[in-house]
């Protein structure tokens, strides 16, 4: 589940500069596809509104679940709102939620794993103990214990999942960071007479960055996982607003009366978003002859 | 050795502690005042009020309510459910049983297949690993409730092998009817375990020790067995241990997919009730379970290893 350490070559702020070639080459061409499905999975967030060919919350209950046709590419829901229009509006939570996530958990992650590999000695001792002990908690758990406390809704949730991620984003970056504390680069700084903040944001930070991508990435992915299961059961984003958990959630009755389409179409884009972002996380993450 | 045993069990014992406190002070972290969060949108008449007040403890200092909440636990009692109107153990206590039995069938499918596709995969360069990688690819990401309900479109609405809902009566009927549960449940675990073990057998059957043993003229099944498989065993084991704690979890989601009645349906069930009593109960149970499982791999792991045994020996 964890991405392996990055290897990375000579430790300048040159190594910094991104070409897109270095990109392709180091992602292969399956994560240059992968790349591509996400970009445009963001662009039809974005876009969202002008794309969706119907209201997705028009609810026409004499066209309940109408089956495909000019109309409705991919028929209507129970209550005869546009499946496509709502797949389309609703990858707008279903991106904002877990990048929320992995932005939250990232920033805190990397602030303790940098801090205490820094220190080092007790402060790391302890933070790493801290970290264990959160490593307890499923996300999912500690979302619904949110979801119970503070009423069901994306914040809460976002939350929630985002402190049950702090420990896998900390410890993978604490590993990498306490052997880069070790080379010599960091010596020769500290004995320039650089402040430790300074050493730790302008060289330590932008020589980490590449493996905090990659593990951005891979955590986005399973963010999405357990953010639209919160939203399945009924406690994340909350209906009628359309998101892909509760899509499939909304369209699991009609699986029984022959009409899967809701749930199906629903769960296949869940599927191809999160494969997407575990290849580019890992590819991104580990050279070649390292994958697992 | 007993060193290290006796730390990870008190290892674990410390993050129990901080976990049930975290269960116990949502309770506070709130809007409102505790008293009528509990209460919540049920009406609940001065006895009522004067039983969860005695129960909660709720005029004690904040330390001594989680002590008398633990302590209560820790003898089987678990509170009292205004919903429900009962003790929450008497919900649980019936239900848990199907929950047990569902991540056990769920393990047992994640370990067997996962195992046995990574092994496959592993000795078996070429196009069968190729197609096995993909596939586990694939299933690696897919949510549990995403292969529920596809599990449930095509198995039980379309080929009409399995049931729709429910968990069944006896057991013979409950496998029947959990069967589908388990397969969404295991599916994403089942693909890791086989990428693991897909990898530990690939890193063996390069090694010196295996080559020699080659070398040596041994057959190529006793290779595998007695040199490859036996070392590739413990990242294994530790993987697939870990796992299967994951699936705890698990059940939540699909046992709220299937309509099965565990503990895991009960959980969303007394969320959506406002049951804080029973959530509280629940989570704590299935936190629990998930720390003891991990404690056991982390000792089981110990034992497995000669060479860890050893090196704790020698330190």
């Amino acid at each position: 589940m964890s991405a392996s350490p990055v290897s990375i070559p000579a430790p300048t702020q040159r190594s910094l500069r991104i070409s897109m070639k270095g990109i392709s080459e180091r992602i292969g061409w399956g994560g240059v596809v992968a790349g591509g499905v996400l970009a445009l999975l963001f662009l039809v967030a974005i876009f969202a509104p002008l794309l969706a060919p119907h209201d997705p919350n028009q609810v026409s209950l004499g066209e309940a679940y109408a089956s495909s046709s000019s109309q409705h590419w991919l028929g209507t829901d129970a209550t005869g709102r546009d499946i496509l229009s709502r797949l389309i509006v609703g990858s707008r939570t279903a991106l904002l939620g877990p990048l929320l996530v992995v932005v939250f958990a990232t920033l805190i992650g990397t602030a303790i794993a940098i801090f205490a590999a820094w220190r080092g000695g007790l402060t790391d001792t302890v933070a790493v103990r801290i970290l264990d002990i959160l490593f307890a908690f499923p996300a999912i758990l500690l979302a619904i214990l949110s979801a119970a406390v503070f009423g069901a809704g994306l914040t809460a949730v976002v939350l929630a999942i985002g402190i049950a991620y702090i420990p896998y984003v900390a410890r993978v970056i604490r590993s990498e960071a306490v052997r880069q504390r070790a080379l010599p680069y960091i010596t020769a700084c500290e004995a320039q007479g650089q402040s430790a903040l300074r050493v730790c944001s302008r060289h330590l930070l932008p020589n980490l960055l590449p493996l905090i991508i990659a593990q951005m990435t891979v955590s986005f992915g399973y963010a999405m996982i357990d953010l639209s299961a919160v939203s399945y059961l009924g406690f994340g984003v909350q209906p009628p607003t359309a998101d892909w958990g509760e899509m499939v959630a909304n369209g699991q009755p009609g699986i029984l009366l022959g009409h899967p389409t809701e749930a199906l179409a629903a769960s296949a884009l869940i599927v191809v978003a999160v494969l997407c972002f575990t290849v580019l996380g890992q590819r991104l993450g580990a050279p070649k002859e390292r994958r697992l | 050795m007993a060193r290290t045993i006796i730390f990870r069990i008190l290892g674990a014992l410390v993050t129990l502690a901080v976990t049930s406190f975290v269960v116990y002070g949502a309770l506070f972290l709130a809007p409102g005042s505790p008293i009528n969060f509990l209460i919540g949108p049920h009406s609940a008449n001065p006895a009522t009020i004067a039983r969860l007040e005695t129960q909660y403890h709720l005029n004690d200092p904040f330390f001594q309510q989680w002590w008398t909440w633990v302590t209560g636990v820790l003898h089987g009692d678990f509170g009292y459910s205004i919903v429900a109107r009962s003790s929450v153990s008497s919900l649980i206590g019936p239900r848990i049983g199907t929950t047990v039995l569902l991540i056990a069938y769920a393990g047992i499918l994640t370990i067997g297949f996962g195992v046995v596709g990574g092994i496959f995969s592993g000795l078996r360069p070429g196009k069968i690993d190729g197609s096995v990688t993909v596939l586990t690819s694939i299933g690696l990401g897919v949510p549990q409730f995403v292969s529920a309900v596809v599990f449930i479109t095509v198995f039980a609405v379309n080929l009409k092998w399995f049931p729709t809902f429910g968990g069944g009566s006896g057991f013979a009927d409950q496998i029947y009817h959990l069967t589908l549960p388990a397969l969404a449940l295991a599916l994403s675990g089942a693909c890791y375990v086989s990428r693991l073990t897909r990898a530990a057998v690939r890193d063996e059957t390069g090694r010196e020790h295996v080559v020699t043993a080659r070398a040596r003229g041994l057959s190529s099944s006793a290779v595998v067995r007695r040199h490859v498989l036996r070392n590739a065993a413990i990242p294994v084991v530790t993987v697939s241990g870990l796992t299967v704690a994951g699936l705890i979890a698990g059940t939540v989601v699909v046992e709220s997919a299937f309509g099965i009645n565990g503990i895991g349906a009960l959980l969303v069930q007394s969320v959506q009730q406002s049951d804080f009593p029973t959530v509280q109960a629940i989570t704590l149970v299935m936190v629990a379970a998930f720390i003891l499982v991990n404690t056991i791999v982390d000792l089981a792991y110990l034992a497995l290893d000669p060479r860890i045994r050893a090196r704790s020996a020698a330190g």
